[in-house]
């Protein structure tokens, strides 16, 4: 490999740990010790405004409407979700963000906001925008690795093989 | 800028759409922002005034920043993105986004 091959490839395998890694120092040491990062990341899924249905929730996380459960059952009782029957079919299950869990998304959105912003804003338009078309290209690439080597099965995101979902 | 008045017009009552978005008078917003900062802050509620500088006259954290925000999107029923948190400096910048937020 190339000298800069594999700078690059260094760089990459860096962002990937560090990410995941300030991401739960973050947490650990923040106002929501008590929540992981899948846990956050399921918030993120319901995300802060409408009420979701499970399915919807458990599709957009790539995992089985089972597994949301345990996970649901869990953020319920650290008050983060609350579960409301749909008022015209009650066998719709809707779930939404507590105020608890509002706040917890909001502060990790922050988290993200203050990364890109940090990055970004040092670049000029064109460069943003190349930025943004490359980065783009990565997540597409990998994304295609990882639905090859799942055979075929649905496109499950990593937050799939948390314990703690 | 004196603080505004109390509410006292009735074309500043509360008014909810469809949408279930709360619309009231920039008068009535500013008591309840007042009142939610007073409460989130602990400080007294002539402490405050429209030309408040939210970020640079106010102890407030980042925890309590998203605290208000969250409270005045759930009261309301509006969406305060982050962009636009970024756009105001005073208690009466606020009060506009949530005005125009309403309409």
């Amino acid at each position: 490999m190339a000298p800069i091959e594999q700078d690059f490839a260094e760089s990459l395998l860096h962002i990937f740990d560090n990410v995941l890694l300030t991401e739960g120092m973050a947490l650990s040491k923040g106002y929501f010790s008590d929540l992981s990062i899948a846990e956050l990341h399921t918030l993120n899924a319901i995300g802060p405004y409408e009420a979701r249905t499970m399915t919807e929730t458990a599709n957009i996380l790539g995992i089985t409407v089972g597994t949301l459960t345990v996970a649901i059952d869990r953020l319920v009782k650290k008050k983060y979700v609350e579960r409301q029957r749909d008022t015209k079919d009650r066998r719709i299950v809707r779930i939404s963000l507590t105020r608890q869990g509002k706040l917890a998304y909001r502060m990790h959105s922050k988290f993200h906001r203050v990364l890109v912003k940090r990055i970004m804003d040092p670049l000029s338009e064109d460069e943003r925008k190349l930025l943004t078309k490359m980065v783009g290209e990565i997540d597409n690439y990998v994304e295609e690795q990882y639905k090859k080597y799942s055979n075929g099965e649905q496109y499950k995101r990593i937050v799939r093989d948390d314990t703690e979902v | 800028m004196a603080p505004l008045k109390k509410n006292q017009s009735s074309e500043n009552a509360p008014k909810e759409n469809a949408e279930g978005v709360v619309s009231e008078g920039k008068e009535a917003i500013y008591g309840t922002l007042v009142d939610m900062l007073s409460g989130l802050l602990d400080m007294p509620k002539d402490k405050f005034s429209p030309d408040t500088e939210i970020f640079e006259e106010l102890p407030l954290d980042s925890l309590q920043l998203y605290e208000l925000v969250v409270d005045l999107e759930s009261h309301y029923g509006i969406r305060i993105p982050d962009e636009a948190i970024e756009k105001v400096s005073t208690i009466q910048d606020v009060v506009d986004m949530i005005e125009g937020a309403g309409k």
